[in-house]
Order: C-alpha cells, then sequence, then structure tokens
C-alpha cells in the first residue's frame, strides 16, 4: 500500500473493436503537477473521463487515498467529484447562465453558503483568474480564452484535491495561454495536484514537474521533466519532434 | 420513407431504455435535493409559454367541429344533439388529444434543442462532473412541469372549445345557451372530464420523458440536434396517438361502463 493520492492501475478500456487502453499504470502525490502527452486518439481524454467516472473501463483499478473508485454507482460519484475536478477542453460553461450562476452552481449544489459569501467567493476566484467584474455576462458575451478560465474556475471553486486539465491551452494565442498557465500555477500554488493533457510542449515544460506519455495504448514515458527535456528515447524524441510540427501550423 | 423507418425502428429499440429513464425520474423525484426554482421555471416555460396556441386549438376546435357536426346532422334533423356530440368529443379526445400534439411540437421541440445542444457541448457531463445529477437538475422538473401544465392547459381549450361551440350553435342552428349548456352539463360527466384529464397527463409524461431520453443521447454536433429535435417531435406524436388508442379503450371498459 502506497500513500499515493491517485493510482491508476493496469486499466484496459476499448471502443467495440478500438483499444484505447491497454494497460495503463501510474500513480500521483499529492502537489505534483503531471503533463500527460500523446498523439491524438492515444486515450487522454478517456482517461482523465475515467478517472471522474464519465467514462467506465473494462479491465483495471483506480484508487484515490486508496478506495475504488472506477466501480462506484452514480450516486457515490457525487462525493469523488468534488475532490477531483475535471476541466473541459472547451469550458463546457452553462450557456443559459451568467458567469456568477456558473460559479455558483458547484456552490450552491455541495455546501450552505450564504448569498454573500458566494459572492465574496465568486469575486475572490474572478480576481485569481484576472477576470473581475464579469458576473453578470453570459458565456456567449466571453471569448474562448475567458470561457476556458472561468470554467477553470468552476472546476476549483470546491477547492478540490486533484483537477484535470484537458487541453486548457488549445486554440488560444500566446498571450492566452500564458494566462492560462498562471492560472493553473496559482491553482497548483494553494496545493491542488494537477493532471495537464495538452499538445502545448512550451505549456507543459512551464508547468509540469513530471511528464507521462501515452502511446498505443501503453504509457511510453513516466519520468521528470529534466528527465523529459535530456531524455534521448526515442519516443520522446519523435513526440517532441511531431509536437513542435504541430506548434507550426 | 427510409428515413421513417429507421426512425421507427430506433424508437421500438429504445423503448426500453425510455422506460428505465422514466422509473429514474420518478425516484429522482422523491428524494433529497429538489430543484423547485427550476421547476417554476418549465412550468413557465412549458404551461404559460403554451396558453396562446392552446387558446388557439381550443377555439377552433370548438368552431370546426360544430360547423361540421352542426351541417352533418341537420341532414337527419339532428341539430338538437349537436352540443352533446361536441362536448362529449371534446371532453374526452379532441381537447386531451389535440394539446398534446401541439404542446408535443412546441415543448418536445424546445426540450430537444436545448438539452441536445447542452450534451452535444458537454453541458451535460459537466452537470455530472460537478457532482449532480443530470436526471434531477433537466429531467424531473421538465417532467413534473409538463404533467402538470398539460391537464390545465387541456381544461382550458376544452372550455374555449365549448364556448366555441357555442357561438357557432347560436348563430348557425338557432339555439339557446340555456339549451346549449344545459345539454352539455347534461352529457359529460365528471367522469368524461377527467378522463381527458388524465390521457393528458399521461401525454405530457411522454413528451418530456422522450424528449429527454433522446437529448441526451445527442451526437454528432448541430446537425446531430437537428436530428434529435425531429425525432422527438414525430415519435412522441406518434407515441400519443398510439397511447391514446390504448388508453380510451381503457377508459371506456373499466370506468365509463
Ligand atoms: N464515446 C466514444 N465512442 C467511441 N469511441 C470513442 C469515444 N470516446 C473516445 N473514443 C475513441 O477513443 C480514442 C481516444 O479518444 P480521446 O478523446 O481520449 O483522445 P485524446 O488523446 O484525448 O485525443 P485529442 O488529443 O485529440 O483530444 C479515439 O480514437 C476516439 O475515437
Ligand atoms: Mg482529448
Amino acid at each position: 500500500m502506497s500513500n499515493s493520492l491517485l493510482e491508476i492501475i493496469d486499466i484496459y478500456k476499448s471502443f467495440d473493436i478500438k483499444e484505447v487502453h491497454k494497460g495503463v499504470s501510474f500513480a500521483l502525490s499529492k502537489g505534483e503537477r503531471i503533463g500527460l502527452l500523446g498523439a491524438s486518439g492515444t486515450g487522454k481524454s478517456v482517461l482523465l473521463r475515467s478517472i471522474v467516472g464519465l467514462e467506465f473501463i473494462d479491465q483495471g483499478r483506480i484508487l484515490y487515498n486508496g478506495e475504488r473508485i472506477d466501480n462506484l454507482s452514480e450516486k457515490d460519484y457525487p462525493r469523488i467529484r468534488k475532490s477531483i475536478s475535471y476541466s473541459f477542453q472547451s469550458g463546457a460553461l452553462f450557456d443559459s447562465m451568467n458567469v456568477f450562476e456558473n460559479l455558483a452552481f458547484p456552490l450552491f449544489e455541495h455546501t450552505d453558503l450564504s448569498l454573500e459569501e458566494i459572492d465574496a467567493k465568486i469575486h475572490e476566484v474572478l480576481k485569481l483568474i484576472g477576470l473581475e467584474g464579469i458576473q453578470h455576462l453570459l458565456p456567449s458575451d466571453l471569448s474562448g480564452g475567458m470561457q476556458k478560465r472561468v470554467g477553470m474556475a468552476r472546476s476549483m471553486i470546491l477547492n478540490p484535491d486533484i483537477i484535470l486539465y484537458d487541453e486548457p491551452t488549445a486554440g488560444l494565442d500566446p498571450a492566452n495561454t500564458v494566462n492560462v498557465v498562471k492560472v493553473m500555477k496559482k491553482f497548483s500554488n494553494t496545493g491542488v495536484t494537477s493532471i495537464f493533457v495538452t499538445h502545448d510542449i512550451p505549456a507543459a515544460k512551464e508547468f509540469c514537474d513530471r511528464i507521462i506519455i501515452l502511446d498505443k495504448g501503453h504509457v511510453a514515458f513516466d519520468n521528470t521533466i529534466e528527465e523529459f527535456n535530456n531524455s534521448d528515447s526515442p519516443i520522446v524524441r519523435k513526440f517532441l519532434v511531431t509536437e513542435g510540427f504541430e506548434n507550426a501550423n | 420513407m427510409k428515413e421513417q423507418r429507421t426512425q421507427l425502428s430506433t424508437l421500438i429499440f429504445s423503448i426500453g431504455e425510455i422506460y428505465h429513464l422514466f422509473q429514474k425520474t420518478i425516484l429522482a423525484s422523491f428524494s433529497r435535493p429538489f430543484y423547485f426554482k427550476r421547476l417554476i421555471e418549465q412550468i413557465n416555460y412549458i404551461g404559460i409559454g403554451s396558453l396562446s396556441i392552446t387558446i388557439v386549438i381550443g377555439l377552433a376546435m370548438g368552431l370546426v367541429m360544430t360547423i361540421n357536426f352542426g351541417y352533418g346532422l341537420k341532414k337527419f334533423g339532428g341539430t338538437l344533439y349537436v352540443p352533446a356530440v361536441v362536448s362529449l368529443s371534446l371532453a374526452r379526445e379532441m381537447a386531451p388529444l389535440f394539446t398534446s400534439l401541439l404542446i408535443a411540437g412546441r415543448v418536445g421541440s424546445g426540450i430537444a434543442a436545448e438539452i441536445g445542444a447542452m450534451n452535444v457541448t458537454q453541458q451535460v457531463d459537466a452537470l455530472r462532473a460537478l457532482g449532480t445529477d443530470p436526471i434531477r437538475v433537466l429531467v424531473v422538473p421538465r417532467f413534473w412541469a409538463s404533467v402538470i401544465s398539460l391537464p390545465l392547459l387541456t381544461a382550458l381549450s376544452c372550455a374555449l372549445g365549448i364556448l366555441g361551440g357555442l357561438v357557432v350553435c347560436m348563430n348557425e342552428f338557432d339555439i339557446s345557451a340555456g339549451f346549449y349548456f344545459n345539454k352539455v352539463f347534461q352529457t359529460v360527466k365528471i367522469a368524461d372530464y377527467l378522463s381527458g384529464l388524465v390521457k393528458a397527463m399521461i401525454f405530457g409524461g411522454i413528451i418530456s420523458i422522450m424528449a429527454c431520453y433522446k437529448s441526451f443521447n445527442t451526437v454528432g454536433g448541430t446537425k446531430g440536434v437537428g436530428l434529435t429535435t425531429t425525432w422527438v417531435v414525430v415519435m412522441s406524436s406518434i407515441m400519443i396517438l398510439i397511447t391514446d388508442f390504448f388508453i380510451s379503450k381503457i377508459f371506456i371498459v373499466f370506468w365509463t361502463n
């Protein structure tokens, strides 16, 4: 029994005949900043979705604080989802609600905070993500980068243990990418453990202290950022080069 | 034609899952947390929002049916039976059926477009990821709002239909208001009104559950949302017509002798 916060143990997952994960294992300790890399379609999103129970794995186990969380009933997931939050690629803001209501939603659901306290909390997180005074705006009034940051704020507002970021910088201009990485660092400094799925190598180098690469359904690389930078393993090199081209496009 | 057939077969294959969603909705309705504010919002949208089309359909049914029955029966000297025939068919059949079909168009498509779009933009997943149950948040309020609103709307359209009938009877067939209402109250019993209202309730349940079911299974972006909307309007209308036959049969056997 290790003292890992989250353990992914030999998981398998396929859709029809397509095998996505064929024995993926790794473990996270508290406060780590993991970069999860891999070519498109290697199952990074599926892995994150499996951790929070939006997808069910075929084989293997996922442990959170030593408790199995891959086979819970829909009734038990809310408890886990308060501690492990998933930040969607698009932000997935509720488009019929304004920013305040979006951010207040998890607080109304899971806390007994008064309206003043909720108001103060929302003010605080908006300040943290550098978007003060946008409470009354609808998601459609925000730019893509702002939507992503509000979505990230919504997924951290309950002070989770772990945040799973699904490509938070995809499709952003360099200035917005810097902003998003800043926000992730701020969250991380509060003690949150992060998994950062990305194709953006500079952003990963900036944020992560450990890199995991998924390839052909397996973990192909799992080491510190220093090892990643200096590695001459073909997977990492090939990967770096491919990603370099993707970024250049 | 081919498309129609595939639509029908998807309906048949989904009946089990639709029933499963219905069960979960009922279970979720009687345990915490409740979302009263959302229920009120939906009653406002589904009920109050459908008032104008209900008024139109109610009056139109009354006027059109009375004219047709009136001139039809006149040939046999049966004009005096018009109030009874019109009011009975309105209360038992026409008001619940036509109101529900119209609402299936208005509300079914509304639910399908809204939740379907939420599904393809991951907002439904986001609800789950934030530790809530989309069935409680999205389905339960819409289900109860429909089940509550439809009988009320049906009562309204039935009343307006009877009034429409009165207008035609007075102007075209020289039937007095006193005689008209006398006949109406003599013929149509409480059980007849109730059977119409119970039907409307069931149709309300059918519309909302089928719409939510299909929306949760929407894939393929905006095109998918369009397909879902069409499916919901067509299939819930067909389902209403099929159920109507069986409910009518059951009522006639067990309720109204
Ligand atoms: N619901 C699903 N049904 C069928 N196949 C799916 C489903 N979800 C994912 N897949 C398949 O699983 C594979 C992995 O998908 P996933 O979205 O995890 O990739 P990814 O690594 O996140 O890629 P990207 O970097 O492009 O986001 C893909 O081939 C995808 O087609
Ligand atoms: Mg992905």
